[in-house]
């Protein structure tokens, strides 16, 4: 299932309104089976929120924004990378 | 729920999904024989239907956005989710936000049946504790209206036995129990003669 990084600009609104707006994400995916909200992350100074989805295609997740009454801009289709297990388990190299 | 509340404004030919389509789905979600019922609060669920189904704003439409009543109550519901303390949004959640709305028919059904969210709370603390509030007791008459049958039916299968009914301390008058009612149904298996 694709991986997409949505935009999202929440200039303006409220940490309520964020909150509100996240509900209505979530009871609208509800009408598409394809599209599952992972995760986001706000960015204050930006006004941005950016947010990582699966979903069908990119017309799937405009649709879901503009009747989830949500804002949507960039969208970009991205692939999954995790750190390596090595690393993860080991943690950043130290000085000595 | 969700995907009802959209095929519910499919059905309706409505451009939005409002707060009023939005409750009418959940009441009838999770009613049983035709009433919401928690605690303090009853709801014939068809009446509201039959509200929402008059006064629904049509054009015919198969695409539909929430309306903007629906932005404002998403903002009582997540304030709902985050004065509870729980990551997970549920039942409790929407009524406790249905009945802090101040708009559309949730406002109007609440504001009449005068009961409030504080003992709507207090209900569910004492039904998650094991002491529930009695259920809800239909007459006869009443039974038969849900069930479709005619009331000596419903009389005779009490005779019977086949459905339990109790009698009022001191007075002939039968009440059978909402959970009762479910005996005298089963379900249709597939194969099976409709006629």
């Amino acid at each position: 299932m694709p991986l997409y990084t949505i935009v999202r600009d929440v200039a303006g609104l409220s940490d309520g309104e964020i909150d509100a707006a996240g509900v209505r994400a979530v009871i609208c995916a509800f009408e598409y089976p394809g599209l599952r909200w992972i995760r986001s992350y706000l960015d204050r100074d930006q006004q941005e929120l950016l947010c990582l989805y699966q979903a069908d295609t990119v017309a799937q997740i405009r649709e879901h924004a503009e009747r989830a009454r949500i804002p949507a801009g960039e969208i970009r289709e991205v692939e999954e990378i995790v750190p390596h297990p090595h690393i993860a388990a080991h943690g950043a190299p130290t000085a000595t | 729920m969700q995907l009802e509340a959209s095929a519910e404004a499919r059905r309706l030919g409505s451009p939005f999904v409002t707060v009023d389509i939005f409750f009418a789905v959940f009441l009838r979600h999770f009613a049983r024989f035709g009433y919401f019922t928690f605690g303090p609060i009853t709801i014939d669920v068809r009446l509201i239907g039959d509200i929402v189904d008059s006064t629904a704003e049509r054009d015919g439409s198969q695409h539909h956005v929430y309306s903007d009543d629906f932005v404002r109550f998403s903002q009582v519901l997540s304030q709902e989710v985050r004065r509870s303390g729980h990551s997970r949004l549920d039942e409790l959640h929407m009524l406790l936000a249905f009945m802090r709305c101040d708009e559309g028919l949730p406002s109007r059904v609440f504001s009449e049946l005068g009961v409030t969210p504080a003992q709507v709370e207090a209900h569910a603390r004492a039904a998650s504790s094991g002491v529930v509030a009695p259920e809800r007791l239909y007459s006869p008459e009443e039974a038969a209206d849900y069930l479709g049958v005619h009331v000596q039916t419903v009389r005779a299968w009490i005779r019977s036995g086949k459905l339990r009914a109790s009698r009022l301390t001191g007075q002939r008058a039968l009440r059978i129990a909402a959970s009762d009612l479910q005996s005298v149904l089963e379900p249709v298996e597939s194969g099976q003669d409709l006629d």
